[in-house]
């Protein structure tokens, strides 16, 4: 065990004397700008292939044990443009996207590991 | 830099595979080899791959004429509507690196009379490092092209009806409500099939054991949006999981920033388990929106079992209690912007005996219904004047957020040891280990009924 998960072992459980003891020594606690955010807002521009001015449906999943799991889907303006902010999970590094046309489906996997999520036809 | 066509590219590849062309016979590879390579278009590399992979690609791209200058993308367009953006990032005509939009399971990469493969056990959204093979001065050969091989995430379907049952201008193949005019879709936190969890330490403002399950609840947000995507309602699903604590508990929820004058109190509902729905109101004598869901959380979960086994899913050797569902289907009067709600799960909370006594997410405002002298007391450091709510001294709080299906802490577990990696997590400040809760799993301190 890494000393900074013994400290704060340490100052979690606090009554434990081996760990306590242990916690002076080791990495200060984390700071006061933390707020344990298990999610992040992605930016998101995505454009696709429209025919006759009608908006496409935009629907972005993730991957879970038992395959892609819907977050939102949202509709493009009739150029097939859409901005906006997806809020996922922050440890999610690709979503699933589906396009979906009066003429079809399409997918693509996008990364999400540089905080955006863009795509353009 | 886009670069559309300027490579050879396969028009359609429904193809029948024919004989391949690697030189030398190979069994079926994992990782990457290098082998004897007889040159030909994509569908015929790609159909060579398959002899060493063992899988059949159903698209494939070559970019030939390859020298140190390509770079860029690669839009393979097929006549079945299927596309794959191929980058190449980094290149110096012998080693360069390649993302895609489309997983890629096979790449071959030629230089001299040899070509490296570089399989993919599972679809790659991108690689680097890949070299050629080397020639007789024993360094890497000049790579003279790169094939990719692939099949689709998903297969396109046939066009559907243009059908606009709702008149919304929308059509019904794009509307997850044809029949209703003023609603068209959904957004989901954390999923639309899965839970996220809330985690309650409920000593608050003492600082209790942090086994995170004093109180468990599964929790999924459904945002429905209009044609503007404007929210129209929100129902909230909860999921009573584990009450690890023997305190009498209440649960509710607040929608900061939301006057509870903008609820629809005639369409707004909650269900337990699987009784009918009722009338849900605003609790009284506050100006924002707070619905108390359980004032009895303890009287929802009992198990009428002795100790240990009064608690409710958080000792192993006691017999294991359903879930106890509870459904806020909450609609507004008006519809309201994304900016308006804010995030799901919006903002949780439960409170002891004393309704005043409220236990919030770290940095979550407490309701009017708060008793505000407890804040500095105990092990509390709340600093309600900066915004800051429910930390400890060392910025520790009494609630996690968990975003993904979860294994909460057995009874008497700190959460630090049943999750290693959320240690570094906390320390780099969220910074590292953002998967702590799903990537190493201490399965003995976890509950495992």
């Amino acid at each position: 065990m890494k000393s900074t998960s013994l400290l704060l072992c340490a100052i979690l459980l606090g009554t434990v004397g081996a760990e306590s003891a242990m916690s002076a020594e080791a990495t200060p606690p984390s700071g006061p700008g933390f707020a344990y955010a298990t999610s992040r807002a992605l930016p998101v521009d995505i454009t696709v292939s429209v025919t006759d001015n009608r908006p496409a449906l935009l629907s972005f999943y993730s991957e879970g044990n038992n395959g892609p799991r819907l977050l939102e889907s949202v509709l493009t303006d009739n150029g097939g443009h859409y901005a906006g902010k997806l809020r996922v999970p922050a440890h999610l590094t690709q979503v699933l996207l589906v396009i979906r046309t009066a003429e079809g489906k399409t997918s693509v996997n996008l990364p999400t590991s540089n905080g955006t999520i863009n795509y353009a036809e | 830099m886009r670069h559309f066509y300027e490579a050879f590219a396969i028009s359609s590849l429904g193809f029948l595979i024919m004989a391949g062309s690697p030189v030398m016979a190979a069994s079926v590879i994992s990782s990457p080899v290098q082998v004897a390579w007889k040159s030909g278009n994509a569908v015929k590399e790609c159909q060579a791959a398959t002899q060493l992979t063992g899988v059949t690609y159903q698209y494939g791209y070559k970019i030939d004429s390859w020298n140190a200058g390509v770079k860029g993308d690669y839009v393979a367009k097929f006549d079945d509507g299927t596309r794959n953006t191929l980058s190449i990032i980094k290149n110096d005509g012998t080693y360069f690196d390649w993302n895609a939009s489309n997983g890629v399971g096979v790449v071959i990469v030629k230089g001299g009379t040899k070509a490296s493969i570089f399989p993919y056990e599972k679809a790659s959204l991108g690689d680097s490092g890949m070299v050629s093979p080397n020639n007789a001065s024993g360094k890497p050969a000049e790579v003279s092209h790169a094939t990719f091989c692939w099949n689709p995430v998903a297969v396109p379907v046939a066009p559907e009806p243009l059908s606009d049952k709702d008149d919304d201008k929308v059509i019904d193949s794009q509307d997850a409500f044809p029949l209703d005019p003023d609603r068209i879709t959904q957004r989901f936190y954390p999923n639309g099939s899965d839970y996220g969890y809330l985690a309650f330490e409920d000593n608050w403002p003492t600082k209790g054991d942090f086994d995170a399950n004093d109180l468990v609840v599964g929790y999924r947000a459904i945002e429905t949006l209009n044609a503007k995507n404007e929210v129209t309602d929100l129902k909230l699903v909860y999921e009573i999981v584990a009450r690890g604590g023997t305190a009498q508990i209440g649960f509710g929820v607040h929608l900061p920033g939301i006057a509870a004058t903008r609820i629809n109190p005639a369409a707004t509902t909650l269900q337990v388990g699987t009784a009918a729905p009722q009338p849900l109101a605003v609790e009284g004598g506050q100006r924002e929106a707070v619905f108390i869901l359980s004032p009895l959380v303890n009287k929802l979960t009992t198990t009428g079992l002795s100790w240990p086994c009064g608690f409710f899913n958080t000792v192993a050797r006691c017999p294991r209690s359903e879930p106890v569902t509870l459904v806020a289907d909450i609609h507004f009067l008006q519809p309201l912007s994304a900016g308006q709600l804010g995030d799901a799960p919006y903002n949780p909370f439960i409170y002891r005996t004393n309704r005043g006594r409220e236990i919030h997410l770290i940095d979550h405002p407490p309701t009017a219904k708060a008793d505000l002298k407890l804040f500095g007391t105990g092990d509390d450091r709340s600093n309600p004047s900066a915004g800051r709510y429910y930390r400890t001294a060392d910025n520790l709080p009494w609630v996690l957020d968990v975003p993904e299906t979860w294994q909460y802490p057995a009874e008497w577990n700190n959460v630090t040891n049943a999750y290693p990696e959320f240690s570094a997590w906390w320390v780099s400040e969220g910074q590292t280990a953002k998967d702590w809760y799903v990537s190493n799993v201490n399965q003995s301190l976890v509950f495992n009924p």
